[in-house]
């Protein structure tokens, strides 16, 4: 599968730019995951709570983010302004060369970008790349 | 698997072999029944295609869940599974992390709270029908009147008041003996915007009397409160103090959804979303379906646009379908 991750300002701003090439009026929850958390790692502030217990607090980035999932490179989409990073999950997965399709943040912030959820199945080395 | 698979295979071809076989319904334009892996008049894989963009686990008729991947129809040796899109907020169903030992380490972002005097033996994580799973013994002298199995930590998973939210595990005893345990409990701890304890999600339920040295999966639907701001499913022991327990038991795959309770999520280390069913019809001109579930009920679908491609609503009375049948009205 090939997944796109997409930053907009609002999720009206996102339906209304997606709307001609995913035909999306609700979103399709078979291959998107609309309002998804991101944030990079770096920023990530430990803690403790009331018990003791080690906390981690993420600081989320602005912005509306999609991920979408399809079982082709889709270039309308591929090439859109919106996209942050468009990864082939199976070679993700293997650990294979080649998996960043395209990334429109810089190498070091591709490193240290998190989200969540991910697809159930997804294992991608986040961090792990040179 | 490679039995069952060819088993399918050479069941499908002749099914696809020309005429009607005597088990298709009369009047039908396909029959899938997915219980005995037969079709009619071509394979599953001919007649259906889904889109969903994630793995999704479907069970057989013996409770075994099979890991089905993206883009592959979610069939078992026994069901098709359609569902709606779930997140399970729970971020290691896998149990990464576990170190077996006495007292061991728990899989990360877990912990066992309240443990008092009692010793605590961890095994390595394993999988049972097909689930990943670890044992959990805890034996001794009680010096607390609880102990509770947290599957996350305080402040990782956000709620809010209003909302339904389904905690569930799968659980058996595999040693030992309930006695001197009160109650077996499961569901959720609730925390306002500080992190501090407010109160517990509703319907937490005593799972004591249904567990047995089988996978049995424990579930709770409810209601958070006002001031919620995060959760915390967690299983609780409880007991006197001053008394002997010994038990074990086997716990795997718990999960944290919103609404309802559907297929098991595995996460390795963040949230995860099983995508949505959108199972469509590789044809025209069915105008009603009858579906078989996986309790014998059944459930027709009429009305359907016949000039369009069906696809399988996810809301449907039960996720599990052994037959399914379509007439052109």
């Amino acid at each position: 599968m090939i997944d796109y991750i997409l930053k907009f300002a609002s999720e009206a701003a996102a339906k209304t730019a997606l709307s001609s090439r995913l035909k999306i009026g609700e979103w399709p929850l078979d291959y998107c995951l609309p309002g998804i958390t991101m944030w990079r790692e770096s920023q990530d502030v430990a803690g403790t709570d009331v018990d003791g217990n080690p906390t981690i607090t993420h600081t989320p980035l602005t912005g509306y983010f999609i991920q979408a999932s399809l079982d082709r490179v889709l270039p309308a989409l591929r090439d859109l302004a919106a996209v942050q990073v468009v990864v082939d999950e199976e070679l993700a997965r293997a650990r294979r060369p080649g998996a960043i399709i395209k990334s429109n943040v810089s190498n070091a912030i591709l490193q240290d970008l998190r989200w969540s959820p991910v697809f159930a199945g997804r294992d991608n080395p986040w961090g792990t790349w040179a | 698997m490679s039995r069952i698979m060819s088993r399918r295979l050479v069941r499908q071809a002749i099914a696809s072999s020309g005429g009607m076989p005597g088990w298709v319904q009369p009047g039908a334009l396909f029959d899938e029944d997915f219980f005995n892996q037969r079709a009619w008049p071509r394979p599953f894989e001919s007649e259906m295609v889904d889109t969903r963009a994630s793995t999704q686990y479907v069970p057989n008729a013996s409770g075994v869940w099979v890991p089905v991947s993206s883009g592959v129809l979610p069939i078992s040796s026994a069901y098709m599974e359609v569902e709606p899109s779930s997140t399970n907020s729970i971020r290691n169903s896998a149990l990464q992390g576990i170190v077996a030992g006495s007292p061991g380490t728990m899989p990360t972002n877990m912990g066992v709270q309240q443990q008092g005097t009692l010793s605590r033996t961890i095994g390595a994580a394993t999988t049972l029908n097909g689930l990943d799973v670890f044992s959990l013994r805890l034996n001794g002298t009680t010096s607390t009147t609880f102990t509770n199995i947290a599957f996350e930590t305080n402040g990782a998973i956000a709620a809010a008041n209003g909302q339904t939210w389904v905690p569930s595990l799968f659980m058996a005893t595999v040693a030992g003996a309930f006695t001197n345990i009160g109650t077996m409990t499961y569901g959720a701890a609730l925390y306002d915007s500080g992190v501090l304890y407010i109160g517990e999600l509703s319907g937490r339920t005593d799972f004591k009397s249904s567990l047995t040295s089988s996978l049995f999966r424990c579930s709770v639907s409810g209601a958070t409160i006002a001031s919620t701001a995060f959760m915390t499913p967690y299983f609780q022991l409880a007991f006197s103090i001053g008394v002997a327990i010994d038990i074990t038991l086997l716990i795997g795959m718990p999960k944290n959804e919103p609404n309802a309770l559907t297929s098991p999520v595995r996460t390795t280390g963040t949230a995860a979303t099983r995508a949505a069913n959108a199972i469509t019809l590789q044809r025209t001109g069915i105008g009603r379906v009858v579906y078989t579930f996986d309790n014998d009920t059944q459930q027709t679908v009429s009305g359907i646009n016949t000039g369009a491609q069906y696809t399988i609503p996810t809301n449907l009375n039960r996720p599990l379908i052994k037959r399914m049948t379509g007439y052109a009205s």
